[in-house]
């Protein structure tokens, strides 16, 4: 079965949204982006054997960070790799180990939020 | 020894010159014990050192992570950089990412230690015969 993160993503933008909802208003094209990331990291974790995936919105500064295990990364054709293009769309990331066959990654993405006037 | 492209080294630091020299100079040796007909390519030399700059740069606050730094690999019939630490966190991705697609290829997995590895990979650092663009 293949994985779909954007509607675990969406849930965690959907409640930040109505948190936030006196102060900050979404920017759709924002989300239409950030779709375009969950494709990727899809793909990614369909390709490296991934899981764990897990979505948050920093109560602080409103990024957004996606977490999840995978198998390796293991970049070849630096142009098509779903991996480098994900890392340096964000505005920082972290590897760890995870366990004896995974690595964790995490990205941080910008707010899809502006605030409101 | 070294081809006409010696000039792509001059806008890198000092210390990254000295360094590139040494590498070429590891490579070198290692040409001349396997008698091989081989040339350094100074273009690529330039690549690894550029990288290995920018990753001792990152790594630099990562006490845990040690730096393995190979021109001259004989099984991978390349210079390879090889990093091992408990992991990482890049605060520049664009830049972090732009050193490393200057390498052939990478490998980022995880260890039975509880460390991962990154393994970088750069072809072409020497060509056998002739000359190398």
């Amino acid at each position: 079965m293949k994985f779909n993160c954007f509607p675990i993503v969406m849930l965690a933008v959907d409640n930040a949204s109505e948190e936030y909802a006196e102060t900050h208003r979404i920017v759709p094209e924002r989300v239409e982006i950030l779709k375009q990331y969950c494709d990727a990291v899809d793909l990614l974790i369909s390709q490296r054997d991934g899981n764990g995936f897990s979505f948050d919105v920093d109560p602080q500064d409103m990024t957004l960070h996606m977490e999840f295990a995978l198998s390796d990364i293991e970049v070849f054709h630096k142009n098509k790799d779903l991996f480098p293009q994900l890392a340096s769309r964000s505005l920082r990331f972290s590897v760890e180990h995870c366990d004896s066959t995974h690595i964790r990654v995490e990205l941080v993405y910008p707010s899809l939020w502006e605030e409101i006037e | 020894m070294y081809d006409s492209g010696y000039a792509v080294l001059s806008d890198l630091s000092e210390e990254e010159q000295r360094r590139a020299v040494e590498v070429m100079q590891i490579i070198e040796k290692e040409i001349s014990a396997r008698k091989l007909n081989a040339f350094v390519d100074v273009n690529r030399v330039r690549d690894f050192v550029v990288c290995d700059r920018i990753f001792g740069e990152l790594f630099l606050s990562h006490t845990t992570t040690k730096i393995e730094v190979t021109p001259f690999d004989g099984i991978a019939g390349a210079g390879v950089i090889r990093i091992t630490c408990k992991g990482f966190t890049v605060e520049e991705p664009k830049k972090f990412i732009d050193a490393l697609n200057l390498a052939s290829n990478y490998e980022i997995y995880p260890r039975t230690d509880k460390k991962i590895m990154v393994a970088v990979t750069f072809y072409g650092m020497w060509g056998k015969g002739g000359f190398i663009k």
